[in-house]
């Protein structure tokens, strides 16, 4: 008897180790072990001039700290973040608002609508390149045939600060990363609004509650929980983001785009100071910390609840 | 009679909006359709040619030409196959241990996965680059499979513990066991084979991110004939997209965007439960 249950117990062992521990040394080598390192790189002279390694306490943060492009980096960045999450919230809250409800051909518009989110960065920046051109762009050409520009406008090189008070290139990225998450957005909407019981809007209508008034008291509270999510998440991801930024100004012109995952890569791929290029990766991860552990609080809170639920 | 009229206003208001966004969200890939299609002599004339005649399919053609589109499309399909499949042998095990086993650790290890989740691939770059350069696997596509491995199994383990724990009842399970299954064969007959479908949506959900992935692979790839599709695409066109190559580039583009498309469309279901780690699910 206590050998079977000595041997079911053995079994149930090395059942457990040999489904987790896969898991476990792959984080620990791939995600774990990367980023200690990357902390300890930021504390050592690690530079094409100098790749010796020796410690130099924190020298590379007050390299990075003192300059005014980091700073300058830090307010691009932050704008970008702020003003494209409000844009691709707004679009795909209101698109999730249009398909839920009885329209036609909503599922037709549903698929439609994601293929921006799902359509490779390499061909977005091939579209966009092209849209954003100077001379030959079809935004150029509408704007010129209805007569609301005069000339063409270089819209990712267009730099004249005297003469607008906008960041012009800039503006343009966020409209193309607003284009991109707003599908995200519109999902993350409609299966939010699915969870809720239609019987709400049928009392709400015996009561004799208006449109805007169903959408004020049930659906915009029902739906908090689900808009913390997207924003929080959306936040965390636009903070970091990489690939168009990249592709279609490489922080240029003159800097006037650059966020940090592009200083980053610049510090350590152009000018190859890796020490630096931790520095401020420790520095971004740090701003980061906050919403990332919102969010994380959020995604245990729903996960404690599913199970006590189940 | 009037509540009829208002509520037609009411739709055909809706509509617009609709037609309003959808044509923001898809002008871009008219355009970029409308573009192959233009042969060289008709792309750059000003004012711009938006309609014409001589418009037909030969770029599709010259593409080929120009670009190895299809090497590269290989090469991507290789590496995003090889990492869906390693990555979800990988994560089920681990969904299932985390849906089924209440351990010591077993917080910490849903907390590592969902921190490695929101943690920016950007500050890993260089040491696990540096750790590839030791290893000798910078420009291999060996190397490029394990990093993404490993930067699929996070949100694969969520999506798949979140899957299992609602797929099936856990009285088949028990059935089993009291049948004499051991845990292997429990995991292997049951389990695994009701899952499948979840199982499949995750693997294609990480081929999908794999083949959209640029980053890692711009920095760990830097030999033209191993290139994955999308930096092979903005290295053979990135920003020279308006030149002599715009006709070309955008037939190329197409190409690349109707297999992600596909697959988006095939995912519809289930990409709200992967990009949030499981918090919100459908």
């Amino acid at each position: 008897m206590t050998f079977t249950k000595l041997r079911h117990k053995s079994d149930k062992i090395f059942f457990f180790t040999t489904l987790i521990s896969p898991v476990i040394v792959a984080l620990v080598i791939l995600l774990v072990i990367p980023f200690f390192s990357a902390f300890a790189m930021s504390f050592r002279q690690q530079s094409i001039a100098d790749m010796s390694g020796g410690f130099i306490g924190i020298t590379n943060y007050s390299i990075v700290l003192g300059s005014s492009r980091f700073w300058r980096v830090l307010a691009t960045t932050s704008s970008y973040t702020i003003l494209s999450v409000m844009l691709c919230t707004l679009i795909g809250f209101i698109a999730a608002l249009c398909l839920h409800t009885q329209t036609p051909f909503k599922g037709v518009f549903r698929a439609i609508n994601i293929i921006p989110w799902a359509a490779p960065p390499a061909v977005i920046s091939i579209i966009w390149t092209q849209i954003y051109s100077k001379a030959y762009s079809p935004l150029n050409d509408i704007l010129l045939r209805i007569g609301i520009a005069r000339n063409q406008i270089d819209w990712l090189g267009f730099t004249g600060q005297g003469y607008t008070p906008v960041n012009l290139p800039l503006m343009c990225l966020i409209v193309v990363y607003g284009w991109i998450c707003y599908p995200f957005v519109m999902l993350m909407i409609l299966s939010g609004l699915q969870s809720i019981p239609d019987e709400l809007y049928e009392a709400a209508t015996v009561d004799g509650a208006k449109d805007l008034q169903k959408l004020a008291y049930i659906t915009l509270p029902s739906l908090k929980p689900f808009l913390i999510i997207v924003v929080t998440l959306l936040f965390i991801w636009t903070f970091q983001y990489f690939n168009l930024n990249y592709m279609l100004t490489h922080g240029g012109p003159r800097g006037y785009t650059e966020v940090f995952s592009i200083y980053i890569y610049d510090a350590a791929f152009e000018k190859f100071n890796f020490g630096k290029a931790s520095a401020i990766g420790v520095l971004m991860s740090i701003i980061l910390f906050i919403p990332s552990y919102y969010y994380i609080c959020i995604a245990l809170r729903q996960a404690r609840q599913k199970r006590l639920a189940k | 009679m009037k509540q009829k009229g208002l509520n037609r206003i009411k739709t055909s208001v809706k509509l617009l909006i609709v037609l309003l966004f959808t044509a923001f969200g898809i002008f871009p890939f008219f355009w970029l359709f409308l573009t192959s299609l233009k042969p060289y002599d008709i792309l750059y004339k000003l004012p711009l040619i938006w309609f014409d005649n001589s418009m037909n399919f030969s770029n599709y053609f010259n593409m080929l030409e120009v670009v190895p589109v299809f090497r590269h499309l290989s090469i991507t399909f290789v590496v995003g196959i090889c990492v869906a499949i390693l990555a979800v042998m990988i994560s089920t095990g681990a969904g299932y241990i985390l849906s089924h086993f209440r351990f010591r650790g077993d917080f910490l290890l849903t907390l590592m996965l969902l921190i490695s989740q929101m943690l920016p691939q950007i500050v890993i770059l260089v040491p696990l680059y540096f750790l590839l350069l030791r290893l000798g696997l910078v420009n291999k596509l060996v190397g490029l499979i394990i990093v993404y491995t490993g930067s699929a199994i996070p949100f694969s383990t969520l999506m798949l513990r979140s899957y299992i724990e609602t797929a099936y009842s856990m009285n088949l399970e028990d059935a089993a066991r009291v049948d004499g299954c051991s845990y292997f064969q429990v995991y292997f007959f049951i389990t695994i084979p009701l899952c499948m479908p979840g199982i499949a949506a995750v693997a294609m959900f990480a081929f999908m991110i794999i083949y959209e992935e640029f980053m890692w692979a711009s920095v760990l790839i830097t030999t033209n004939s191993l290139k994955t599709i999308q930096t092979a695409l903005y290295s053979f066109f990135g920003i020279y997209s308006t030149g002599t190559s715009g006709g070309v580039a955008s037939a190329a583009g197409f190409v690349v965007t109707l297999p992600t498309v596909l697959l988006a469309f095939f995912l519809q279901k289930y990409l709200v439960t992967g990009l949030t780690g499981g918090a919100v699910k459908e």
